[in-house]
This record gives structure tokens, sequence and C-alpha cells, in this order.
């Protein structure tokens, strides 16, 4: 209570002190401001001092003057440069200069290293190299143009071949191949396709010489594995003939009612069984021909005798011998059971006795002119079966448009031409024709001169008959007993061309 | 695979080489800096010179194709000869009986340079950003480009896996057939 008191007693007396503490610290504020005010003042003073300094160029001192100690030591100096340098990475090429260039200074190489990597530097030896290689090229392109007339031959052969026109393509082989000899070029494979082609056409006896050219040990070698069996298959096709020719040979001139047939067909068929020995195989021409070819090429071999080429021959007995057309046709059919890969062997045979018989022959037609595109026997069995039928027009059309063509049976569409004019009663262009076709024929056949003494016996060309006559005896054989009778008078032409087998 | 790639490699040195070689003149030509001029180093390098990342459309362009251009041209050359003289002729001895080795030659060095044609993928594919990257080509460059990037890019990808060999040793069966379409017409002109 006492301190209340004197607190309210007291108040009176303290007002002038307060008053005098707020006077004071009232000038203390004062002071601050202006002192405050004076630092901006000298603040923006430097400020624009400095910025004006900034701006201007300071000028030389007139005299300069250093003392020692202010000048840079050159120890320092360098000891401070390389510490500089020691902080870059060195060139990762040379290793001694500090990587980086003025273009890239993050490269990992000097400049000098940098330049010379962008223009790195030839090995004389590759250069070397690398001209040996375009000499190489240039040599290969004079050894192209040199095999190019022969490349292009031998396409052209593959292309006829591709076309199936196989006598074109086998005469453009024959034209490659002289080529090649004279060009000093050695090309089997060519060889292998002219070969193979014969073969395919029948051409057994043109198929060995080509093969000189091929090495014997090569036959064994897959890519010559078709050649090498198309040589001995061949081969078999040789032996076969002469073993046949040597069994039929002696009944050349015989008679056909003379000619032993059961046995020369047993003797035929004996020979399936029985082996080749070499004698058989080879003729006299024929060794020396296999004397050459054993010295540098393949010589085929064959030990068996060809099967359907002694169907053939038994074929050929039966015709020889006058047997009847079952007969005929039963060994033609023989023939293609053996070997229907020899379409060129019983093709034209079996056409010719099915169109003789009356059958169809369109398969046979189509066989063959898918076989090769060339082969005129499709055109001449069609001529045979319109004029067996009676169309002796839509015949003499067949027959000259391939005679205009220039076709290599054309002897036989003169005579089918013939026979036709024969059929129609006009003798004259009959004989005609067929004569014409006789002039052009270097080895008419037998039925060729028949059809020709028929026409002119009945041209009434007797001097042309006659000659003929005498042509069959000097060669042994007479003028069939159809034509003779149809001189004699006792044979009419209506029973020789419509009748039997249609023919002469 | 990388094996693979080292063994078609070797088999083809000559290609190998000449591609190598092609490619350095290249880089040489452009000035573009090359790390390692060896040509037939045991990797994945082999054939090609190791140079540096190529940022310019035009350059990089250039080492993938001129190389692909002088092997693609030696190849034709050399196996259009062989291919001729071995496969379609059959000339495997001289017309005097003894091999005929050049023929050989020309279609081993041949098929060698048709194998090595194609760049290194690593660069293909620096090819492919260069051109088809974002805003990189205009349009007609791409459409212009394509045919030959394609060839580049997918012969790239097949040489990487030595599967080359075998496309060439097709094209060199299929070369004499190609030929017979126009030489011998051109022949019969000339001739």
């Amino acid at each position: 209570m006492d301190d209340q008191k004197e607190k309210k007693n007291a108040m009176p007396d303290a007002a002038p002190e307060n008053e005098a503490a707020k006077a004071e610290e009232q000038a203390i504020h004062d002071e601050m401001e202006d002192l405050a005010k004076v630092f901006q003042e000298e603040l923006d003073r430097a400020k624009a001092e400095a910025a004006e300094v900034a701006n201007t160029v300071p000028e030389e001192p007139e005299i300069l003057i250093q003392g020692l100690d202010d000048l840079p030591d050159p120890a320092e100096e360098i000891q401070a440069q390389e510490d500089e340098e020691t902080e870059k990475e060195p060139c990762a090429c040379c290793g001694e200069h500090p990587a980086g260039t003025h273009n890239d200074p993050n490269s990992p190489y000097c400049e000098t290293c940098d330049t010379g990597l962008r223009h790195y530097p030839f090995d004389f030896v590759n250069i070397l190299l690398v001209l040996a290689v375009l000499c190489f090229v240039f040599y290969g392109g004079y050894v192209f143009a040199d095999h190019t007339q022969v490349f292009s031959e031998v396409h052209k052969a593959d292309t006829l071949a591709r076309q199936n026109k196989l006598y074109s393509a086998l005469d453009a082989y024959s034209t490659a191949a002289n080529t090649m000899v004279n060009q000093h070029i050695n090309g089997e494979m060519v060889y292998k396709r002219e070969i193979l082609l014969a073969y395919r056409l029948g051409g057994i006896n043109i198929m060995q010489d080509p093969a000189e050219n091929i090495k014997s040990w090569e036959m064994s070698l897959p890519h010559f594995r078709s050649l090498r069996l198309a040589l001995d298959d061949a081969e078999a096709f040789l032996a076969t003939t002469d073993a046949a020719n040597a069994i039929l040979a002696p009944y050349d001139t015989t008679k056909a009612e003379d000619i032993p047939y059961d046995d020369l067909i047993a003797q035929l068929d004996a020979l399936k069984d029985q082996t080749i020995t070499t004698t058989e195989a080879a003729s006299d021409a024929d060794t020396e021909s296999e004397t050459t070819t054993a010295a540098s090429g393949y010589t085929p071999k064959a030990e068996k005798y060809s099967v359907a080429m002694l169907a053939f021959f038994k074929y050929q007995t039966a015709l020889i011998c006058e047997k009847d057309m079952e007969t005929q046709l039963a060994f033609a059919e023989e023939i293609r059971e053996y070997g229907p890969q020899y379409p060129w062997l019983y093709g034209a045979i079996l056409g010719d006795l099915y169109a003789r018989s009356g059958k169809d022959v369109e398969p046979i037609c189509q066989l063959l002119e898918a076989e090769n595109a060339e082969d005129d026997t499709p055109a001449l069995l069609r001529a045979i079966v319109k004029r067996m039928n009676g169309d002796y027009d839509g015949a003499i059309a067949i027959c000259e448009e391939k005679l205009e063509a220039q076709s290599s049976i054309s002897s036989e569409f003169y005579r089918q031409e013939g026979l036709c004019y024969l059929a129609k009663g006009d003798y004259e262009t009959a004989y005609s024709r067929v004569n014409e076709g006789f002039q052009n024929t270097t080895y008419p056949s037998m039925q060729y001169c028949n059809t020709l003494a028929l026409c002119a016996a009945a041209a009434g060309q007797t001097d042309a008959y006659d000659e003929i006559d005498e042509l069959f005896q000097s060669s042994g054989y007479t003028i069939s007993a159809e034509v003779s009778g149809y001189k004699n008078g006792t044979v009419t032409l209506e029973s020789i061309l419509l009748e039997g087998d249609f023919d002469v | 695979m990388r094996v693979v790639y080292l063994i078609v490699k070797y088999i083809t040195v000559i290609g190998t080489f000449l591609q190598a070689f092609f490619e350095h003149l290249v880089c040489r030509t452009y000035e573009i800096l090359i790390e390692d001029g060896r040509y037939l180093r045991a990797n994945e390098m082999c054939g090609h010179v190791e140079h540096e990342i190529i940022r310019k459309r035009s350059k990089i362009f250039g080492v993938c194709f001129f190389p692909f251009l002088f092997n693609l041209l030696i190849g034709l050359v050399l196996v259009s000869v062989g291919s001729v003289n071995v496969y379609y002729l059959g000339e495997f001895f001289t017309a005097g009986g003894n091999l005929n080795i050049a023929n050989f030659l020309f279609l081993w060095v041949g098929m060698s340079c048709l194998t090595n044609l194609f760049p290194q993928m690593e660069d293909a594919l620096t090819l492919r950003e260069e051109i088809y990257g974002k805003g990189k080509s205009k349009l007609f460059v791409r459409i212009i480009a394509a045919p030959i990037f394609a060839v580049l890019y997918a012969g790239a990808y097949l040489q990487k896996w030595g599967v080359t060999l075998l496309t060439s040793i097709a094209f060199s069966f299929a070369v004499p057939y190609i030929l017979g379409t126009f030489v011998p017409t051109i022949y019969s002109m000339i001739a």
C-alpha cells in the first residue's frame, strides 16, 4: 500500500524528465537521417565516377614508376602456364599437345593432329594393290569383249533351245563351237549343252566329237553327270546298232518272203541279256575315234544293249519282212515302252502307223511338237490323215505350207502332195510334184522311188518309169508289186491309195 | 555372328580391302577425321576405317554411297567376265589344257567386291538420321534419296550378318542371263 501511495505521489514530478528524453531521441533520429543522406550522396557520386572512369580511356601515366616487387616473376608465370596446361587432357594422337582445336575445343586431338587425321595418309602398298586391281578390271573388260561373240552365239542357241526350236539350236551350238575353236576358248559347258541337245534329237553319231574337249576325270563331277549318262547311253545305242546290223546285214537284198523273220527276232531278243564286249561295241571307224578320245576326253562305257533300240530293229525286221500293221505297231509300241524318253526314235514311226491304221494321231503330234517345235513330222502326220480321209485339198495345203518353209523332210511332203493329186486324178501335176521332190533329194527312199514310178505310170511318163526301174535294178531291188501291177493293169490306183495301208 | 562376319570379310578379302580403301579415299576427300585407318582389323570395323561422327548430310551420304558405287562397278565388270566364262561357257581350262586361273580370279574378286558394297551400320544409321531425322530434310530430298537409302540401309544390315556373300553368289549365277537380255543385241548392232 505504501509503494502505491509513493507512485501516485511521484507522478507530477516525472513529467519534465520524459520530455527531455523524447527530445534526445528526436535528435538522434535526425542525426541518423542526415548520415543516411550523406552516405547515399557519397554512394551515388562514387557510382557516377566509376561509370565515368569505365567510359573514359585511361590515360597512360607519363612516367611509369614501378617498383621491383611489382614486376611479375617469369618463373612463376611459366609455372602458372604449365599448371593451366596440365589441367587440359593431352592430345589422343600425339600425347604431347593439349587436346582441343580452334573449331572444336572439346576435340580429343590437338590442332596439328586434327589436321593430319583429316588427311590420313595412304599406305604406298595399298595404292599399289588398288592399282593392280584396277589393271585386273581392265583386263577383265578386255577378256569380256573377246568372249562377246561366243557369248552371243551361245545365248542365241540357248534361246532357241528354250523355245523348243531344237534344229536351229543345234546349228547355233555348232556355230558357237566353231567360233570357240577359232578363238581358242574351251567352253566345256557349251559342248555339254550341244551334246545333250544332239542326244535329245537322236544325233547319236555327232555326240562324241564335242565330248573330246572335256577331260575324262571331269565326267565324274556332278555338273557333268547328265552328260556322262547321255554318252554312255549313246554308246549303248551304237553298240546295239552294230550288233543288230551284224544280224540283219546279210538280208539286205533278200526278198521279204526269204528272210528268216522268226530267227532274226529271236537273235535280236537274245541280245537283251548279253553283255557288250569291246569288240562288239566298236566298229573299225569307232575304234579310231575312241583311241583319240581315250587320249584326251572321256571314253563312254556301255555294258548292256539298248532295249529300246533292239525293239526298233525288231520293228525294222517286221517292216522289211512286210509283216502286217499290227505286228509293226506292236514293235513300235515296244520302243515307246522301253524308251519313253526317246520320242525321236518312236514318234514318227508310231505316228505313221497310227495314221495308216486310222488311229488318232493327235496325242503323238502334240508330243512331238512339245519336244521340238521345228519337227515337221506332226504336220506330215496330219497331212496323211487328211489324205486318207479324202480331204485332199487340206492335205495339199499343209504340204505346200511346209514346202514353202523349206522343211527338213520336204521330200515326204512332195510325196504326199503327189499322192493327193493322184487321188484327185491330176496325174500330170502328181508326177511333176513328186519328180521335183526327187530332184531335190540326195538320198531318196525306196518308197519315194516307188511313188515316183507310180506317178510316172499314171501320167504316161514311160521313159521316166523305165529310168526308175533301171535305178532299182542297179541297186539290186525291184519296183514294188503294187506299182508294177498298176503299170501292168492288174492293180487299180484306188486299191493302192484307198485300201490297205493307203500308200505305195 | 561376329565370327561369321569376319570369316566372310576374310574370304572376300579383296573386296574388303577395296571397300576400306574407297572409304578412306572419300573421308580424305571430304576432310573427315579418320581415327583408325587400318583396313583389315579383326573386329566389326574390318573393311571400314574408323572416322569421326559425321554430322553433315552430304558428307555422310558420300561416305556411304561412293565406296558402294566404286565396289559395285568393279564387282559388276569382274563378275560379268567370271560368271560368263566359268558358269555359262564353262571355260575351266585353257585351250592348252591348263587350269584357267584368270577366270576363277575374275569370279572371286568380282564376288568379293559385290559382297562388300555397303556401309557400316553406324554410318547407315547416321545417314538415316541426317535424311529422315525430324526437320533435317525437305520432302523432295527424302523421296529422291529413298531408293538408294533403302539399298544402302538394307545392304548394311545384311552385310552385318555376312549374308551379302550369299546374295553375291546368287547374283553371279544370274548375271549371264541378265547380260543375255542386252549384250547379244548390242553385239549384233556393233558387229
